[in-house]
């Protein structure tokens, strides 16, 4: 399903103009269907990895292939429009747009998609994580818990093959943390669900973890 | 969910911000758009009131205050010319035909003027459009009146209504006594449609009506008007300041008389039938009147000459003749002596000494272009405002830019182009701009519409608001136009946005 290859993806320090590597990567699979932690602390290397997979940024070297697509290949709008068709992303901080309604923010993700923005899909989704009745609510009518949920409805609502997710409990109390996570797992069901996390608890509940620091990987993640 | 509603919720969000800036552009087009119209109409009514006519005659004094007054009801006469220059116009070959003037009284403020029936039948107060007649008909003999369609919608008069004419052009300051013609009552017969025109807020009569009002010797009662024509009248009460009842009066006219050209039965001489209205023109001592206007207008052209003018207008066969006239009357010195024989033996030479010719176009172009300079510097500042507003519209836009980053961001994130996020923030700018500029196009007709009365009012001219024009809807375009070059500026510090960097996350 995914393949990355020789990636190697780094920064230039602005400071003193060194180069700094922070991800190489040698050999990355990852089946179709697979639910994983990605581990390991803070600067490591875990968000970058979610956006050179989300096509968001492309890497110095290397290739990433999604399907049968190289990503690595595509231009900057046409990554554009795979990551709409194919990826869905879910935020730590939920990132949703403050003078939307819940259903606006999710209907929002279908927009720059080839589907049209559907409302009875968008209300579909929402109903799935719980919101049919907060529908028309604006984020700051929302708790911290819902608005995750209204970012996990807008990840879904196009019915992606990958589901990446960004520390989606860091800002959530260990019960919408949970609830988050299951909403999650039973969406992603069949697809890939990669989640960014450091909290063990989030870890302990995934069967495969890619620690990013060590490279190890749990099976099912083969690194090279 | 689509661009144009993330568009409209963008300024909503930022709503105060957003109505400043539209309310910006809206000032800026308000002034151009009121600007263009009103030089515009004002041009338009000028020029269209004076082509119709090729040459003026008139006292000799201002070329452009003959003009004015003749042809737009506006200053006042620069003098009196003999009635003989109208004779001879009419006599003469090179005029396909001419019409009299003669002017200085006035109704409630409107101007009455006095000149032949043709006036009405013939003239065009605009190229190509004659005048119509709402209703009733046009004045065929002494103290009869048709109204331009503005004094009869202000005065509220109808058809069979009875007027009394002051004397002067002005209502008299407060304390003053207005110079009522009380024994001189004018019937309305007429009723004019709207022209556009200056003519629409004047009162047109016969010569012989306001040579009467001139006329101080000129007396109106029972006693002084027995001609012998038989005339069998039933008296009926007049009195002014209520309404009257329906009356009665029947006419014996036995007679025949030569300064008659018609027969009073033809013209539905009716007065039996009028409703006379209670009139505020300090005729409230309900004194009687007892006439009927077929004696008094016997009477009129009995006891009054007409003599002389203030103008003759005139619409040549060969509009070239125009301008050999009008040399030859103000500059009656050629060198030439078979040029100086030719003049001798024109019928207009022999007034010379008393008329100027005048082109009434020709002073309407001269005076447009004083105008025009005024209204110049006027469309100037009004496109400065327009332009200050549009930078407005990009400063507002690009100080939000930064806030809007991780929004930007976000929506990179879900799939947006750069071009996407470009287009969001050209269209927000096209937005204000469009909305600007159409509640600027609403709001400069609304100046003008205002104006307009004034305008009437102050110089006669007649200006139509809420007419949108061509060059209007362009002015919207290029507006928007504008708006859409203004946006991409802030669009391209949007496009600019690094996704990764504002969507809030670590590396």
């Amino acid at each position: 399903m995914i393949r990355m290859h020789h990636v190697k993806k780094g920064y230039t320090n602005p400071e003193n103009g060194s180069y700094q590597t922070i991800l190489n990567i040698d050999d990355l699979q990852i089946n179709e269907g697979t639910h994983a932690a990605i581990a390991g602390p803070s600067g490591t290397g875990k968000t970058t990895l979610l956006h050179l997979l989300s096509g968001l940024i492309n890497p110095e070297s290397g290739t990433i292939t999604i399907g049968d697509v190289d990503i690595t290949k595509l231009s900057e709008s046409q990554r554009d429009r795979f990551r709409a068709d194919n990826i869905g992303y879910v935020f730590q901080s939920f990132n949703l747009l403050d003078g939307f309604t819940a259903l606006e923010n999710v209907q929002l993700g279908m927009m720059f998609s080839g589907k049209a923005a559907s409302k009875s899909r968008a209300e579909e989704v929402l109903a799935q994580v719980g919101l049919t009745d907060r529908l028309h609510y604006k984020p700051s009518q929302l708790s911290v818990g819902q608005q995750q949920r209204v970012c996990v409805a807008r990840a879904l609502v196009n019915d992606p093959k990958i589901i990446l997710a960004d520390e989606p409990t860091g800002n959530l109390d260990p019960s919408s943390s949970a609830e988050v996570l299951r909403l999650l797992k039973n969406a992603a069901e069949g697809k890939v669900l990669l989640v960014v996390t450091h909290e063990s608890d989030v870890i302990s509940q995934f069967e495969r973890v890619l620690d990013i620091l060590t490279l190890t990987p749990s099976p099912d993640l083969a690194v090279k | 969910m689509n661009l144009t509603s993330i568009v409209l919720k963008n300024l909503k969000k930022r709503l105060l911000s957003t109505t400043l800036t539209i309310s910006s552009i809206t000032l800026g087009i308000a002034m151009v758009v009121a600007v263009l119209v009103i030089q515009q109409e004002t041009e338009r009514s000028f020029n269209q009131t004076s082509v119709g006519y090729d040459l003026l005659f008139a006292a000799k004094g201002s070329q452009l205050q003959a003009t004015l007054n003749t042809l737009y009801h506006l200053e006042t006469s620069v003098g009196i010319i003999p009635i003989g220059v109208y004779e001879a116009a009419k006599r003469d070959p090179r005029v396909e035909i001419a019409f009299p003037f003669y002017v200085g009284d006035s109704y409630r403020g409107y101007r009455v003027v006095g000149t032949s029936a043709n006036f009405i039948e013939k003239a065009e107060p605009r190229r190509g459009q004659p005048f119509r007649m709402a209703e009733g008909r046009n004045f065929e003999r002494p103290l009869e009146a048709v109204f331009g369609s503005e004094v009869a919608r202000r005065t509220g008069h109808k058809i069979g209504d009875e007027i009394f004419i002051t004397h002067g052009l002005s209502e008299p300051a407060p304390g003053a006594e207005a110079h009522v013609h009380d024994d001189v009552p004018v019937i309305i017969v007429g009723i004019l449609e709207p022209s556009g025109t200056a003519n629409d807020r004047a009162i047109f009569t016969d010569l012989y009506t306001t040579h009467a009002l001139h006329d101080v010797h000129l007396h109106l009662h029972d006693d002084h008007h027995d001609h012998g024509h038989g005339h069998e009248h039933h008296a009926h009460e007049h009195s002014h300041g209520h309404e009257h009842d329906t009356q009665k009066h029947t006419h014996d006219h036995g007679h025949t008389d030569e300064q008659h050209s018609h027969d009073h039965h033809d013209h539905g001489h009716s007065h039996g039938h009028h409703e006379h209205h209670s009139h505020s023109h300090g005729q409230e001592n309900g004194h009687t009147h007892d006439h009927t206007h077929g004696q008094a207008a016997s009477q009129v052209i009995n006891q009054i000459e007409l003599k002389e003018l203030d103008a003759v207008l005139v619409r040549m066969v060969n509009p070239a003749a125009a301008i050999q006239i009008a040399g030859m009357i103000n500059f009656p010195t050629p060198d030439n002596p078979l040029l100086a024989r030719n003049m001798m033996r024109d019928p207009f030479f022999a007034y010379k000494e008393d008329i100027m010719a005048v082109v009434p176009a020709m002073q309407i172009r001269n005076l447009m272009s004083i105008v025009g300079n005024a209204e110049q510097v006027l469309r100037l500042v009004a496109w400065f405002v327009v332009i200050v507003a549009l930078f407005s519209v990009l400063i507002a836009i690009y100080n939000t830019m930064e806030e809007r980053k991780r929004d930007l961001a976000v929506m990179r994130a879900l799939g947006a182009k750069r071009g996407t996020i470009f287009s969001i923030i050209v269209m927000e700018s096209a937005v204000i701009c469009a909305i600007g500029a159409l509640a600027g196009l609403l709001f400069g007709h609304i100046i003008v519409a205002n104006a307009s009365a004034y305008l009437a009012e102050m110089a006669g001219i007649v200006i139509t608001a809420f007419n949108i024009e061509l060059n209007q809807i362009l002015l919207i375009l290029v507006t928007v136009l504008a708006g859409i070059l203004v946006g991409t500026i802030p669009a391209l510090k949007a496009y600019r946005t690094d996704a990764v960097q504002n969507l809030g996350s670590g590396k």
